[in-house]
């Protein structure tokens, strides 16, 4: 296994081990061959290193001591590096927090497919609620809302019917025709599909 | 003679078929049996040994060289004689490709 061996020379005391025994066997081969005869040792022996293959970790390993050490000393470049950093990587999360809810993310509901909303801008109470009365077949739900904030009175006492959904159940035919006034004829129409 | 990129394990492998051999007797053999035309720099040997051997190729052990000096001797893996034969193939596939392309030098010994 190349890898398996590759990594034993991950340990710092497998690597002097190894180191040792290259330099006696670089020393073995001199005595048989002559100094002249092998030419650069140093060479050879960095090059040999380099076979071992963790060279790049320990120039990145260099790399972030070197680093840390000059933002240490330069205090100001410090804190103007990290406050830009911070700034910038705060912003894109934010930018795209907001796409991927608006965009990309379904609506947190079940079966977000089958909701549909009506195009055609603003329909009456009465379209919403022939759409409720006739289309069982084909809908199994139908909403209304207004984006107007106003008190409703149902019947009994009075009720906040803000710009949320409000269940259709909610919106009796009795109450709406005391409020048959101008926003109820502006209201988006939801429903689900069957 | 430079060698191709590559070359030298394959030289390296094909020696240690005979006989393990310590790293300045691959570079001896080499030089001989290429009648001196190549010659292996030890700088470049050695980190191909330490590669070849990492690959699990060649295996190394200390034994005591003809003149009774310690050395560390190299010798062919199964694995390694197995990688020989590919690339021994690989090799002599290359060799008449390009013979094939250069032919004999045109403009010679014809009229």
């Amino acid at each position: 296994m190349n890898w398996l061996r590759r990594l034993r020379y991950l340990s710092p005391a497998y690597r002097r081990a190894e180191e040792q025994e290259m330099q006696e066997e670089m020393e073995a081969l001199e005595a048989i061959a002559g100094r002249r005869e092998l030419g650069n040792r140093t060479l050879a022996a960095e090059n040999a290193r380099a076979v071992w293959g963790w060279e790049w970790l320990a120039s990145l390993w260099r790399d972030v001591r070197h680093s840390l050490r000059v933002l240490a000393r330069e205090r100001s470049f410090a804190l103007v590096a990290v406050l830009s950093l911070g700034l910038g990587i705060g912003a894109n999360a934010a930018i795209f927090s907001l796409i991927d809810t608006l965009l990309w993310r379904q609506l947190p509901v079940q079966d977000p497919d089958r909701l549909v909303r009506f195009n055609g801008g603003s329909a009456s109470y009465f379209t919403f609620d022939q759409f409720r009365a006739k289309s069982g077949e084909v809908l199994s739900g139908v909403v209304a809302t207004s984006s107007e904030e106003r008190d409703l009175d149902a019947g009994g006492g009075r009720s906040g019917v803000g710009s949320r959904w409000s269940r259709a159940t909610t919106l009796t035919s009795s109450a709406c025709a005391r409020h048959s006034d101008a926003h109820l004829r502006r209201m988006t129409i939801a429903a689900v599909v069957r | 003679m430079d060698l191709l990129q590559g070359t030298l394990d394959m030289l390296v492998l094909r020696t240690l078929v005979a006989e393990p051999l310590h790293g300045y007797g691959i570079a001896k053999a080499i030089r001989a049996s290429s009648n001196d035309s190549l010659e292996i720099e030890f700088g470049s040997l050695y980190p191909a040994l330490k590669r070849l051997e990492l690959k699990g190729w060649i295996a190394s052990k200390w034994d005591t060289s003809e003149l009774n000096r310690r050395a560390k001797y190299y010798r062919l893996t199964p694995e390694g004689k197995r990688q020989l034969i590919e690339e021994h193939s690989k090799w002599a596939d290359f060799v008449n490709a390009v013979g094939r392309v250069m032919g004999p030098m045109p403009g010679e010994g014809e009229a």
